[in-house]
C-alpha cells in the first residue's frame, strides 16, 4: 500500500491509473502500472509504482503455438487425471481383497488351533471320564467276598 | 479432484466393508474360543493327574493290603506247624 511522501499516511485509492511501456533487456519490454494518489491528510498529490511486469513480443504463429502445445498438455493432463483417478480405485480394491485374504488366513489358522485344541480337551475329558467311571481292578478285587 | 464413486463401486465397497466386518467377527469369536481351551486344558491335565494318581495310590493300597493278609495267613501256617497241637486244638 502507499504511503504519502510527506506525511507517511497511508493511501489507499489512487485517483488515477496508467501503464506506460518502455524496452528493457534482451528484446524484453518492462510494464510499469503507475498511479497517480492524493493523500487526504497533508493533501499531497504523489504517483507510485503500482506494479511492474516483464513481456516479451512473440510472432503470432509462435504464439499460436505455445496455445496448441498448452491445449495438447491439458489434454495430456485430464487424460493423466483420469488414469490416476481410476489407479486410485482399484488400488482401494485390491488393498481390500488383501485385508480379507489376511483376515481369512488368520481366520483358517484359528480354525486349524482351535479344532486342535477341542481335540487336546475331548482327548483329556474321555481319559477322566474313564477314569472316574470305571472302576480299578484293584477296587473289584478288593470288594470281592 | 475429488470424484463421487458410482453405484457399482459403492456397492463394491460395501461387501468389501461387510466381508471384513464378518470375518473380524469371526476371528474375534475363534479367539475367544482358543482362549477359553487354553484356559481349560491346563486344569484338566491336572484333573487327570490327579486322578491318575488317585488310581495309582488305591491300587497300591489294595496290593499292601493283599501282601499284609499273604503275610498274616504265612504266620499262622508256620505257628501251625511249628505248635501242631495247640494249633489242631485250636482249629
Amino acid at each position: 500500500m502507499p504511503t504519502c511522501p510527506t506525511c507517511h499516511s497511508k493511501v489507499t485509492e489512487p485517483l488515477k491509473t496508467w501503464s506506460t511501456v518502455e524496452p528493457g533487456k534482451n528484446g524484453k519490454i518492462l510494464e510499469c502500472v503507475v498511479g497517480i494518489y492524493w493523500c487526504t491528510n497533508c493533501k499531497t498529490k504523489f504517483p507510485y509504482v503500482v506494479g511492474k511486469r516483464d513481456l516479451k513480443l512473440i510472432e503470432n504463429r509462435e504464439l499460436q503455438e505455445l496455445h496448441e502445445k498448452i491445449k495438447m498438455m491439458d489434454k495430456v493432463k485430464q487424460e493423466l487425471t483420469k488414469k490416476i483417478d481410476q489407479l486410485e480405485k482399484e488400488k482401494t480394491v485390491v488393498e481390500g481383497n488383501l485385508l480379507l485374504t489376511r483376515l481369512e488366513d488368520r481366520a483358517e489358522n484359528l480354525k486349524v488351533e482351535v479344532s486342535l485344541l477341542r481335540e487336546v480337551k475331548r482327548e483329556i475329558e474321555d481319559m477322566i471320564d474313564y477314569l472316574e467311571h470305571t472302576p480299578s481292578f484293584f477296587k473289584l478285587q478288593g470288594k470281592k467276598p | 479432484m475429488y470424484k463421487p464413486l458410482n453405484v457399482v463401486e459403492m456397492e463394491s465397497i460395501q461387501s468389501l466393508a461387510d466381508m471384513k466386518k464378518e470375518l473380524e467377527a469371526r476371528i474375534q469369536a475363534l479367539e475367544a474360543e482358543k482362549a477359553a481351551l487354553l484356559e481349560e486344558i491346563p486344569n484338566l491335565r491336572e484333573k487327570l493327574t490327579v486322578l491318575k494318581l488317585e488310581r495309582h495310590a488305591q491300587a497300591l493300597g489294595n496290593e499292601v493290603s493283599s501282601l499284609k493278609a499273604e503275610r498274616s495267613n504265612l504266620e499262622q501256617e508256620i505257628a501251625n506247624y511249628t505248635n501242631p497241637q495247640q494249633a489242631s486244638f485250636t482249629s
